[in-house]
């Protein structure tokens, strides 16, 4: 065997690899190796490759299902919103910062559902992105009636931010109550990579993590 | 629950203890007279455990299946119930007619 070549063999494992969902595919493919042993060498090696085709459609039926339940369902939910948000953004205030924003948080929330393999709390993903545009929709009214130096200077801009945090730090608080695998994986994920520091993280003291270790 | 999901629960019921993806297959084949793919079946077996109405463990690993091991499946109750039910409104829906299906028209048939 050529080293890093493609023979058939290396060729059937990446397919095997690719077809099969990983939870099941040391038992299918002893399943098969068993089958075909039965067959003698060369017929059991045709059968191997036949069994694996006419397996393709229904093994990829089934791995396309579990991607769009457990992590493209998210996006999806995520950019739905996003649209509609941005869209809004556009028409209340032009600003290219307010859509950007827009966009980064549309990407890390879509980043988070993608990497997490676990069923990804939609209901959480939906509440943070909505709170976000709410929050968005909020500052840029403010900033196409008023001047920026009044709003950063009235006190309900404050008050804003400060029900917003309380929203946030609520609605997470919550999220790691109901879904405590999700959220671990969750915050693995923005502790690896940064991602989720933006819009969550830096309203959650890390004291509170200390506590529930304790 | 499906009408292949049915012949795989019927399928791990009939091989009892000895219920792992080849022989369920094989159930399918010899007792069902259905062809099918042994990823079908194994795509179904995922799914009604992810229902609850099957449950696995991990057999030994074995040679002759290139070091490889089975896992075996066991109807549970939700499972049996579910069964239960389809084959129950199967034959509600039976009862009473005579489908005439014995004739020459039907031969040859595999629905």
């Amino acid at each position: 065997m050529t080293r890093g070549g493609w023979t058939p063999g290396a060729v059937l494992r990446g397919l095997a690899k690719l077809l099969v969902p990983a939870r099941l595919r040391e038992e299918f493919l002893g399943d098969l190796i068993e089958e075909a042993r039965k067959r003698g060498p060369v017929p059991g090696r045709l059968w191997f490759v036949a069994q694996l085709a006419v397996s393709a459609p229904a093994l990829l039926r089934y791995r396309l299902s579990r991607v769009v339940h457990r992590r493209t369902g998210g996006v999806v939910m995520g950019l739905v919103i996003a649209l509609v948000w941005i869209g809004a953004d556009l028409v209340l205030a032009p600003r290219a910062f307010w859509v950007s924003m827009s966009l980064l948080v549309v990407l890390m929330n879509g980043l988070a559902a993608f990497f997490i393999r676990e069923r990804t709390p939609f209901q959480l993903l939906a509440a943070v992105t909505l709170l976000s545009a709410v929050e968005a929709l909020v500052a840029a009214g403010f900033f196409l009636f008023f001047e920026p130096a009044r709003v950063l200077a009235s006190p309900v801009t404050w008050t804003i931010a400060a029900g917003s945090f309380l929203l946030y730090l609520t609605v997470w608080l919550w999220s790691r109550r109901a879904h405590p695998e999700a959220w671990e994986r969750w915050r693995q994920v923005a502790e690896d990579t940064g991602v989720l520091g933006f819009i969550a993280f830096r309203h959650i003291p890390r004291d509170l993590d200390r506590e529930s270790a304790a | 629950m499906g009408d292949f999901e049915q012949l795989v629960m019927l399928a791990v019921l009939h091989a009892g203890r000895n219920a792992y993806g080849a022989r369920i297959w094989k159930e399918i084949q010899d007792r069902g007279g259905r062809s099918s793919s042994m990823g079908a079946v194994y795509t179904t077996l995922a799914r009604l455990e992810e229902k609850g109405y099957l449950s696995s463990r991990v057999g030994e690993v074995d040679p002759e299946r290139g070091g490889r091991p089975r896992r075996y499946y066991e109807v549970e109750s939700p499972g049996g119930a579910a069964l239960r039910e389809a084959l129950a409104a199967t034959d509600r829906m039976r009862r009473g007619l005579d489908l005439g299906l014995a004739g020459p028209e039907w031969a040859g048939g595999t629905a």
